[in-house]
């Protein structure tokens, strides 16, 4: 069983990926590109996941 | 005391009326929803009656059934005739061949599915609520609104693979919910890994639900998670590598790399602020709920289910995707709504008593929104047309080509009934077809099917793999350049730009019939088109070529921009190059470069390098040979064969 702050931290694992796989595609894949709205959708929905995250791990060991 | 009587009366009175209305406008809400369902119906049985084309890609979908039927795979070769192939897994398609007995080798045999899976969804949805809820109004009122989705009204009755896979993905979630049956758990496990398969091998989409429900299972029970998913994995592979082996890697191009479209976020946005607007409501309550779960409960299945659904919809960016890619959405928001509803009713009034009867009205009246939210309907007719002006939409008021049909989407091509004129005018571009004795190129399957002629071609399919770089329309093109079509028909043009170009070249329109809203361009052979030297006949000459090569190796056009190696001059000269090998793994034997006649260039001093072969009536030709081993005496053959003059 998995606990309301392990899922917290999963969160928080996830939202930091999408953000540096954003930043990091940004930086090799496309360097000509500008940081455009599809990378601030990725980097806003980043934050949002990690934002999520931060009351699931004070929820502690409930099952989540 | 008299008074004191009579104001405990009066008020016990004003809750009984109270309650009254609360139950009045639970059954108006019920009604306005019935009506959407018997709208949705009209709409199915309008579409039951059309035999052409109503969403372009049915048509493909019910070749691909006929097929299936002959013991044929539809993943095939799109390089060589009738250069078709489909990009979806294969379960749907089976299973609308046992329905063929009933209503024959026609579209309303997938119809008929698809929209029995959308009722089944409505009742299982409400069935569910009902479970958890025991409540009649939240479990009747999500699975009406089900139906009552434009988008899921839109999809529903078409031959389209969409509504069956989201049966499958509901079908596990239910199942996976009960993954901790006292009596059953290893059964349920089994069954919703079962039909996760089914929606998989049903459309490609279904890989969130998959992830969702072992996701749930995970959080639940980490073990069997795992090895459920293996499980699923194991076989799941070995059928994908099944069919990719006995295909010859056409299901891996075709349902796979022909999907990898582009994609426009913006086009994701905008249907993403659609989505919400229409099902401002039920997505409300369902993002409400699951948050209650997520912070205050344990997360259920139809959560996790929901939350990997609306991400998934994100794909509604992909080139050729649309509202169809929230339909997922729709049936998991319409459940948790229904679960949020009935916490509503019991938690509120224990804390704020005095609002019981204030939620008890704001239910109904909130739903009466949502019902207002989605508004689609006929506008014409004794009945529709006067609800039409009821309602303030206006009598024979269209969103689409002159149809009378509203809906709040606004334009849409889906959703209108279509008319006695449109099977006519069908039935017109069906007997032009028929007047040619050779076979016809249409962009809609049905107006071959109808005609008795195979179908060649499916263009979207086409265009994908030409946009992913992996197709060779060359032999195509050759039969466009040899007039080897006596009729092509055209609506949206969705074929890979050198097709067009070619058919521009070689064919001339004769008719524009309308249909369904649709204009469809009838072309027919040009009779005088000069000396032809242009695309069609490059790709023409690159056939031949094709014809005379070794069957070792393959021809791939290099370069469209360049010049014979060792040449001066400018660009403008293609390179088509002959290998020998597979695709992976090849090496380069023979090199030819054709190029306008009015190309100018000089050779190296030292004359090595490509060689100057000549030129025919439309082209100048150069070559180098790599490797004669591997093609004995290619300069001469390809001479003699393209006709080539020093």
């Amino acid at each position: 069983m998995i606990t309301k702050r392990q899922l917290g931290f999963s969160f928080i694992a996830i939202g930091v990926l999408v953000i540096g796989g954003v930043l990091a595609a940004n930086l090799i894949g496309a360097r000509d590109a500008a940081f455009g709205p599809l990378q601030k959708i990725g980097v806003g929905a980043g934050t949002l996941i990690i934002l999520v995250a931060i009351p699931l791990i004070r929820l502690g060991n409930k099952p989540a | 005391m008299r008074s004191a009587s009579s104001g405990l009366s009066s008020m016990f009175m004003t809750h009984s009326s109270l309650a009254r209305l609360i139950k009045l406008l639970q059954l108006v809400v019920l009604a306005v929803f019935v009506l959407y369902l018997v709208i949705y119906i009209g709409y199915a049985l309008s579409l039951f009656r059309f035999p052409y084309d109503y969403d372009q890609g049915e048509g493909f979908e019910l070749n691909d059934s006929i097929l299936f039927s002959q013991g044929q795979w539809p993943y095939r070769s799109n390089e060589v005739y009738p250069f078709y192939a489909s990009n979806y897994p294969p379960l749907f398609h089976l299973l609308v061949i046992p329905l063929f007995l009933i209503f024959g080798q026609t579209l309303l045999a997938g119809r008929v599915l698809s929209f029995i899976a959308t009722l089944l969804i409505a009742g299982l949805v409400g069935w569910i609520v009902h479970g958890k809820t025991r409540d009649k109004f939240s479990a009747s009122i999500s699975g009406l609104t089900v139906l009552a989705s434009n988008y899921i009204y839109h999809i529903g009755p078409l031959f389209r693979q969409h509504m069956l896979m989201v049966l499958f993905e509901l079908l596990a979630v239910i199942f996976i919910a009960r993954y901790d049956d006292p009596k059953h758990a290893r059964r349920n496990i089994f069954l919703a890994m079962f039909f996760l398969l089914c929606a998989g091998y049903t459309k490609q989409l279904s890989v969130a639900t998959v992830v969702a429900v072992l996701v749930f299972l995970f959080l639940r029970a980490p073990k069997k998670s795992i090895a459920a998913g293996l499980g699923l994995a194991v076989t799941a592979g070995a059928i994908f590598l099944w069919i990719n082996a006995a295909t010859d890697g056409q299901w891996f191009l075709n349902t796979i790399t022909a999907n990898a479209n582009l994609y426009d976020y913006r086009q994701a946005v905008q249907l993403y602020g659609q989505f919400f607007n229409l099902h401002f409501l039920i997505s409300a309550l369902a993002i409400g709920y699951a948050v209650y779960e997520l912070y205050w409960d344990r997360l259920s299945a139809f959560s996790v289910w929901f939350a990997f659904s609306i991400v998934n919809a994100a794909l509604a960016g992909k080139w050729g995707a649309g509202e169809s890619y929230f339909a997922t959405t729709i049936v998991a928001a319409c459940i948790l709504s229904g679960f949020a509803i009935d916490k509503i009713k019991v938690k509120l009034p224990q804390k704020f008593p005095k609002a019981s009867i204030a939620i008890g009205l704001a239910i109904p009246l909130l739903y009466l929104l949502q019902a207002w939210g989605v508004r689609h309907l006929p506008t014409d007719g004794p009945i529709f047309g006067s609800i039409a002006d009821l309602i303030g939409i206006g009598r024979n008021a269209s969103v689409y080509a002159g149809y009378p049909y509203f809906d709040a989407v606004g334009y849409t091509q889906a959703g209108h009934l279509p008319t006695e004129a449109d099977t006519q005018a069908g039935d017109q571009i069906v007997s032009i077809i028929r007047s040619s004795s050779k076979v016809a190129l249409t962009e809609e399957a049905m107006l071959a099917l109808r005609a008795n002629q195979p179908v060649v071609t499916n263009p979207t399919q086409l265009l994908n793999l030409w946009n992913n770089h992996a197709l060779d329309p060359t032999d195509l093109i050759a039969l466009i350049d040899q007039q080897a079509f006596g009729t092509i028909v055209f609506r949206a043009q969705f074929y890979p730009p050198p097709m067009l170009q070619a058919v521009g070249a070689r064919y001339q329109p004769i008719d524009d019939i309308m249909l369904n809203g649709f204009v469809y361009h009838i072309l027919a052979p040009r009779s005088n088109y000069g000396a032809g030297c242009d695309e069609a006949r490059f790709y023409s000459t690159i056939a031949t070529l094709k014809s005379i090569v070794p069957s070792t190796g393959f021809v791939q056009i290099a370069d469209r921009d360049s010049k014979p190696d060792g040449w001066t001059g400018p660009n403008g000269v293609s390179e088509i190059d002959y290998r020998v090998g597979d695709r992976k793994n090849s090496q380069l034997v023979y090199r030819l470069w054709i190029g306008p006649l009015t190309w100018r260039g000089q050779t190296s001093s030292n004359a090595s390098g490509a060689t100057r072969l000549g030129h025919n009536t439309c082209f100048l030709f150069f070559d180098e040979v790599t490797d004669t081993k591997a093609w004995p005496n290619a300069s001469d053959s390809v001479v003699k064969t393209l006709g080539i003059m020093p």
